[in-house]
């Protein structure tokens, strides 16, 4: 049996992390774990070893940019891919983005379909 | 052989006597009783021989000598001047013209030398041969005539200094003018004895004299007391006096030029100032010490829609359009300091509408110097409705503008609700599938709404965000407004089992705001205050003023709550649109960011005191002029 993956939602939305959370593990194909603040997404990140990380950027106290950096400057964890999952949507974010770590950024909302087929590839293909 | 003789003299029976001699010695004798009669005559007579007595009215025989001499047609006359001041006054009879000179004395004694010069007319004998003044001999001096003749003298030489211009006109001729009258005419005095006074003028002005020489015995009239006439490159009134007892008529003429230039440069300086105050674009409105119009300029009048006559004697107040409660003040600042500005105020119009002004009132005093006579108090005001308008229009584009930076965070705002509807209603419809996913149906649809009935609250402190206006100024008490806000949010603090206490300063809470608005940040404040203590607490609500380093006046309202206080990083973010740490649902986090809109536009600051666990202070500064 394939081994299922392990999602980490960093979110301050709990509502969105809830429903996302059931889902993606309604599919049959995902362990996903949630956490609310950035800090609190640090922790489990290195503790969880998490297959992808979804990270909200705009967030009380760390934003979804510190967690970039903190988890990308671990060497625990920095080869985790993390897909920036946020509604701020502007030119100046994605090539913040796409300059610290040539990674994903997508939109909310995002359809299912297509956050699990960015899922799927960045964590066969890595970054 | 016989001559014809003209004899003048004032003297009746001197002129029966030469007339009765004359014609008994077989000449012609015509007679004349002043000088002006014997022009007359001298018009168609031409005499060989003319005696004229010196001093006679209407023409004096030197004048009547003089104008002979002028005459072509008696250049041959010969003229004998016969006098009775030749002994008291010194006389050069050739020096007139004249011929030969004859003292009057005895008739007896005269005849001889009348004789005497007819004899010598005939032989052509030219003036520098003739004689001295004949019977001089026999005539002894006369004090009385001496002092007659001085008198006269005196007289005339009076009226030839005079600045007055005068003519005396017998029967609508001249017979007599002083040189004053001469230079106005610009003519020598001879050119006018005998001549008719109306043709002096132009023609335009002799319909006017003509009636004016019409003046009855005994009355005096005017000609030219308003509006001068011209006379030549002179402006001149005239006066015509008839005096009952002569019947000649005594005109004076008064040059009034000088005069008149002033008084035109005044007018025209006049006209000018009130020129400057017609295109005033301001409105300028004076005041008597008693406050009441004493003048408005057009401006005035433009702006509020009245008449001069329906703002004179008005106090000053029935132009404000709110009574003032610090009116006095105002005023009474005026006269002590002499200057008062009022920069929001506003008169109210015939029509009862509200005109925005900014208000200037100085004194007034005589003397330029303070304290002395208050003559009255000036009253300026610039109109503020199109600085209004113009306000309303950058603040529309400010209000664009900010829009832009707040779309990031509305787009951000809404979206995250509408991500949890989309994912939710995915949920939902796999859910629906199997039983227990339907189970969980009514949790999932629970919190749908909640995300659907957030996004609407933030499109509502969207649009509060955008009925944000410009601020509308009027004089108002800050404690007041306090007052009324706590009213507002009352329940807020009854239910969350908060107190509040009062500390008020004994200052003047009184300055120009918005009062909906200032209302608005009030209850913004406080009801963020009530929400921090959520188990309950105590709001302290301060007032005090002061005074700036620049010496404006300010007054101070601080809020200070026993809440768990803010953290310092939170601090800088707390004005940030959309920024807030209470649960989602109920704020749209726009209030902190629109009050402090608020009081930026009021010139005010709004600045928040806090440390984690030791509660907020709010700190709330407004300009008190």
């Amino acid at each position: 049996m394939i081994r299922k993956k392990k999602i980490l939602i960093i979110d301050d939305e709990e509502d969105f992390s809830h429903f996302l959370k059931m889902n993606l593990e309604n599919t049959g194909r995902f362990k996903v774990f949630t956490a609310v603040d950035g800090q609190a997404g640090v922790k489990i990140t290195q503790r969880k070893k998490p297959d992808v990380v979804l990270l909200d950027i705009m967030m009380p106290g760390m934003d979804g940019f510190e967690v970039l950096e903190k988890i990308k400057g671990n060497v625990k964890t920095y080869e985790i891919p993390v897909i920036m999952l946020t509604a701020l949507d502007n030119k100046e974010c994605r090539s913040e983005a796409r300059g610290s770590f040539a990674g994903e950024y997508l939109v909310k909302p995002v359809p299912l379909d297509r956050l699990i087929s960015t899922i799927d590839r960045v964590s066969i293909y890595g970054q | 052989m016989g001559k014809t003789i003209l004899v003048v003299d004032d003297n009746p029976i001197l002129l029966t006597q030469m007339t009765r001699m004359l014609e008994a010695e077989g000449h012609k004798v015509a007679t004349a009783k002043d000088g002006f009669s014997a022009l007359n005559m001298l018009a168609s007579l031409t005499p060989d021989v003319v005696f004229v007595d010196l001093i006679m009215p209407n023409i004096g025989g030197d004048n009547l000598c003089r104008l002979v001499r002028k005459m072509p047609h008696l250049k041959d006359c010969f003229l004998v001047v016969v006098s009775a001041a030749v002994v008291e006054q010194e006389f050069d009879y050739r020096g007139i013209g004249a011929d030969a000179c004859i003292a009057k004395g005895p008739f007896d004694l005269m005849k001889g030398h009348i004789r005497e010069v007819i004899r010598e007319s005939d032989l052509g004998q030219t003036p520098q041969s003739g004689r001295d003044i004949r019977g001089i001999e026999t005539v002894a001096v006369r004090r009385i005539t001496q002092e007659l003749l001085s008198k006269s003298h005196h007289l005339e030489t009076v009226l030839e200094t005079i600045p007055e211009g005068v003519v005396e006109v017998l029967e609508g001729k001249v017979v007599y003018v002083n040189s004053t009258a001469a230079r106005l005419f610009q003519m020598e005095p001879d050119g006018f004895l005998g001549k008719k006074f109306t043709v002096l003028f132009p023609r335009r002005l002799q319909r006017e004299i003509i009636s004016l020489l019409e003046t009855p015995p005994g009355e005096v009239s005017r000609l030219g007391e308003g509006e001068p006439l011209s006379l030549f490159d002179r402006e001149v009134t005239f006066q015509c006096l008839s005096m009952e007892e002569v019947n000649t008529k005594l005109v004076i003429i008064t040059d009034v030029t000088k005069y008149k230039t002033v008084e035109r440069a005044l007018k025209e300086a006049m006209e000018y100032n009130e020129n400057i105050l017609h295109t005033m674009a301001d409105s300028l409105v004076v005041l008597k010490p008693d406050l009441s119009i004493s003048y408005v300029n057009r401006a005035t009048c433009d702006m509020l829609g009245f008449s001069p006559h329906e703002l004179f004697g008005k106090q000053i107040d029935q132009l404000f359009f709110e009574a003032l409660s610090f009116e006095e003040e105002l005023f009474e600042s005026v006269i002590r300091n002499g200057v008062v500005t009022e920069p929001s105020m506003a008169y109210r119009s015939k029509a009862g509408k509200r005109i925005p002004v900014s208000f200037l009132a100085s004194a007034m005093y005589n003397d330029q110097a303070p304290k002395r006579n208050l003559l009255g108090i000036i009253c300026i005001a610039h109109d503020l409705r199109k600085v209004e308008q113009l306000q309303q229009q950058l603040f529309q584009a400010e209000k664009i503008a900010s829009f832009g930076v707040l779309a990031a965070g509305v787009a951000h705002e809404i979206k995250n609700p509408l991500a949890i509807i989309l994912q939710g209603l995915e949920t939902l419809s796999s859910g629906l599938k199997s039983d227990s996913g339907r189970a969980m149906a009514p949790d999932i649809i629970a919190r749908i709404q909640k995300a659907a009935l957030r996004a609407n609250k933030i499109v509502e402190g969207l649009l509060d965000f955008s009925r944000q206006s410009p601020p509308e100024f009027v004089a108002a008490d800050l404690l007041e407004v306090l007052r009324e806000s706590l009213t507002l949010v009352e329940h807020h603090f009854k239910s969350s089992r908060v107190t509040v206490e009062e500390r008020p300063a004994d200052v003047s809470h009184r300055l120009p705001m918005d009062v909906n608005q200032i209302k608005q940040v009030f209850i913004n404040i406080m009801v963020n205050a009530a929400e921090a203590m959520t188990s309950g607490g105590k709001l302290t609500i301060e007032t005090g003023d002061g005074r700036h380093p620049d010496g404006k006046r300010f007054v101070q309202v601080v809020f200070a709550d026993t809440g768990p206080g803010i953290a310092p990083e939170m601090l800088n973010k707390i004005f940030e649109p959309f920024f807030t740490t209470k649960t989602k649902s109920l704020n749209t986090g726009l209030g902190l960011s629109v009050s402090q809109g608020i009081i930026e536009r009021h010139r005010g600051d709004l600045r928040f005191e806090s440390e984690s666990g030791n509660g907020t202070r709010v700190i709330l500064t407004l300009p008190a002029e």
